[in-house]
């Protein structure tokens, strides 16, 4: 408890006093609380979560000015019960309604709804749970992180970790796990001391990621010292260029610069590198960038044809995938018609958790692309294919889903992702290429159902002449 | 009509979709209709054993996809059908209109040996709803234009000439059975396999 509210006198103005005066209701509940019944344990925890929460917020994202006025409908602190939550969480979900898209306002609101949600949740379990071991392992929710207690040196992986050093995210110093508590997040592993929790600025990576959806696409966006005041882009500590204890250090990601806490110079692959110039060397980028990365690596987001169409004619290895991930497309749509193969959970059991491979082949993910590049991806694909094939080839009902090329009327039957064979984009007919060929690339069946349409036009056409001078005669003078 | 190997009628229901296929497929085999509609995705079938002519066959029927977005697979399957049933909905003159290039299509992808004289039934479905469009007429004269494609109206909601269609249907394809092998010692099923069959060769073109 103490040393929350010691993080708390380092605050300025108003804020400071509210928070304050909220901690005393906070600690006068408590005590009314105990005896009568067993303390709403999390209460206490989620509302000094809820408190630090804004307060980092305030300078991660301030509060904007249009809505000073509602603050006090938005923030609660420790004597918050279920009913100021739900209340809260009513109000700020208006809020959110009415402001303008894409808004600061609208940002913070959500973040903060968010924030409240969670608060809410972790009430109502500690009351269903009621138990002094919620205490313990509480998780925090700070800035967006989800801080739960941090064990390196547990039953389980001693041997591994023993030598192993922790430093804290926030003061960069060692964490002393035996003698000094810590906490790491969840969502983005940010690890930290448990004296520096309420102090901690960064934004939970998970909410940038979720905000921004999309990797910075702009190769190391520089925007100078200058226009950051020579403040570090995170903590805001001025930037001096005699000192190398605050010297600037630029994130490649970003293009931002920080200061020696919050860039330790890692070394990292960079998404709008890989992107634009195939370029997989690592590259030095602030912690908050390398966090953000890690959380993107396992995303299907970037369209990388979109992005950069030239690049599958220079690199041939990522022309391979493209070409297996289309026949494994086509695959798919047998295998999601085909009651055995449902049955026997073959995509499942083949793709795992990238399935996204087959479903369409726009989307790549940041490992898929690192794949591509050390050859692990097409022989991965290059296994399900063949998976694919076997079931395919071997049953009844997707054979008789087969094509037969109408050109040759052979009666050997053709798959889309059959080598040799090429489809109609128009009508999804295949043919063999050689019969295309033949017929100058013009497809039968296109032509057939223009004749058709011709066809049925004239048709409706005549009909129509015979009605209208029929039943309106008045029409033809 | 001496002895004959095949006793597998393989028979394909064509039509737009919505028109009730699937529904004809379920009264016939399993007596059983429902009003919610579900498309058919890709292709599926039921067998059902029948007593044609004093002779017990194995019907299959296949159902089909009516909608264009799931006609995304092929239709290998259409090769060796015995007999082709054309649906179409009594209140949606678009779908009767439809018959002729389901029966164009089918006749192209089956590739049959005679297709002057395949068999075809026509089936003018949901003829218990009150708003009727195409006239029994009009797809009488379509029918007879066709070479004589015997026609009926039924209600696979009711039930109605459900039974007698498709007796009709194993009929004609029995028959259909019997003209081939006279014309032509029946060859061995189409065996669907691409190991079996030509390697690749694009010599053996017919074009």
């Amino acid at each position: 408890m103490s040393s929350w509210r010691d993080s708390l006198t380092n605050i300025p103005g108003t804020v400071a006093n509210f928070i304050n005066e909220s901690a005393s209701t906070a600690s006068s509940y408590l005590h009314s609380q105990a005896s009568t019944r067993s303390p709403t344990p999390t209460a206490t925890v989620g509302s000094a979560s809820e408190e630090s929460a804004p307060q980092g917020e305030y300078k991660a994202l301030p509060i904007p000015a249009s809505l000073v006025k509602e603050q006090w409908r938005l923030i609660f602190t420790s004597d918050a019960n279920l009913q100021d939550l739900n209340a809260a969480i009513a109000h700020c979900r208006d809020l959110v309604l009415l402001s303008e898209e894409c808004s600061e306002e609208r940002r913070w609101l959500v973040r903060h709804l968010v924030d409240l949600r969670y608060s809410l949740q972790e009430l109502e379990e500690a009351q269903a749970l009621a138990s002094d071991v919620v205490l313990m392992n509480a998780i925090k929710a700070v800035v967006g992180h989800h801080f739960v207690p941090h064990h390196p040196h547990g039953r389980k992986n001693r041997l591994q970790v023993a030598a192993k050093r922790f430093y804290c995210d926030h003061c960069t110093a060692i964490i002393w796990s035996v003698v000094q508590a810590s906490y790491i997040c969840s969502d983005c592993g940010y690890l930290v001391h448990q004296k520096c929790i309420d102090n901690v600025k960064r934004v939970c990576a998970n909410v940038l990621v979720s905000e921004r959806q999309h990797p910075i696409s702009e190769i190391c966006p520089e925007i100078g010292l200058a226009a950051q005041n020579y403040k570090c882009a995170e903590c805001e500590t001025l930037l001096n260029l005699k000192s190398s204890w605050i010297e600037p250090r630029l994130c490649d990601y970003s293009g931002l610069y920080y200061c020696p806490s919050c860039n330790w110079n890692d070394n990292c692959f960079v998404p709008a590198r890989i992107i634009h110039n195939w370029d997989f060397s690592p590259r030095r980028v602030s912690r908050a960038a390398l966090q953000e990365i890690r959380l993107f690596l396992d995303r299907a987001l970037i369209r990388l044809e979109e992005d950069n169409p030239k690049l599958f004619v220079f690199v041939e290895k990522l022309c391979a995938v493209k070409k297996l991930r289309q026949n494994l497309v086509h695959m798919r749509h047998y295998l999601a018609a085909c009651k055995l193969a449902m049955e026997q959970k073959l995509v499942e059991q083949q793709m795992a958790g990238r399935r996204h491979l087959a479903q369409s082949n726009e989307f790549y993910s940041l490992s898929d692309l690192t794949q591509v590049e050390s050859g692990a991806l097409t022989e991965f694909l290059q296994g399900v294919f063949r998976a694919f094939g076997d079931h395919i080839r071997s049953c009844d009902m997707c054979l008789a889903k087969a094509y037969i090329c109408e050109i040759c009327s052979n009666n050997e039957v053709i798959f889309p992702f059959d080598d040799g064979c090429i489809k109609c984009d128009q009508c999804n007919s295949i043919y063999h290429r050689v019969c295309l060929t033949r017929k100058n690339m013009i497809c039968p069946k296109c032509v057939r159902i223009q004749e058709r349409r011709l066809q049925l036009d004239r048709m409706n056409s005549t009909e129509d002449a015979k009605v209208v001078p029929e039943g309106h005669p008045d029409v033809v003078e | 009509m001496a002895t004959r190997k095949k006793s597998l009628l393989k028979v394909i229901i064509l039509g737009d979709s919505s028109v009730g296929k699937t529904s004809l497929m379920n009264q016939y085999v399993n007596k059983r209709f429902s009003n919610q509609y579900k498309a058919t995705i890709g292709a599926d079938f039921c067998t059902k054993e029948v007593v044609v002519n004093d002779r017990v066959v194995t019907m299959q029927i296949w159902d089909t996809a009516g909608q264009e977005r799931f006609q995304s697979l092929g239709v290998a399957f259409y090769r060796g059908a015995d007999c082709c049933v054309l649906v179409y909905d009594v209140t949606a003159p678009n779908s009767f209109k439809n018959l002729d290039s389901w029966r164009d299509e089918f006749l192209i992808q089956a590739s049959p040996r005679d297709p002057e004289h395949f068999p075809f039934v026509v089936l003018g479905n949901k003829v218990d709803l009150d708003n009727r469009q195409v006239s029994t007429r009009r797809a009488q004269q379509w029918c007879q234009s066709k070479n004589d494609i015997p026609y009926y109206e039924t209600s696979a909601k009711e039930g109605i000439n459900v039974e007698m269609a498709f007796q009709t249907i194993a009929k004609n394809a029995l028959e259909q059975e019997a003209e081939a092998e006279v014309i032509n010692d029946f060859p061995d099923q189409i065996i669907l396999n691409s190991q079996n069959n030509r390697p690749g060769n694009p010599d053996n073109c017919q074009c």
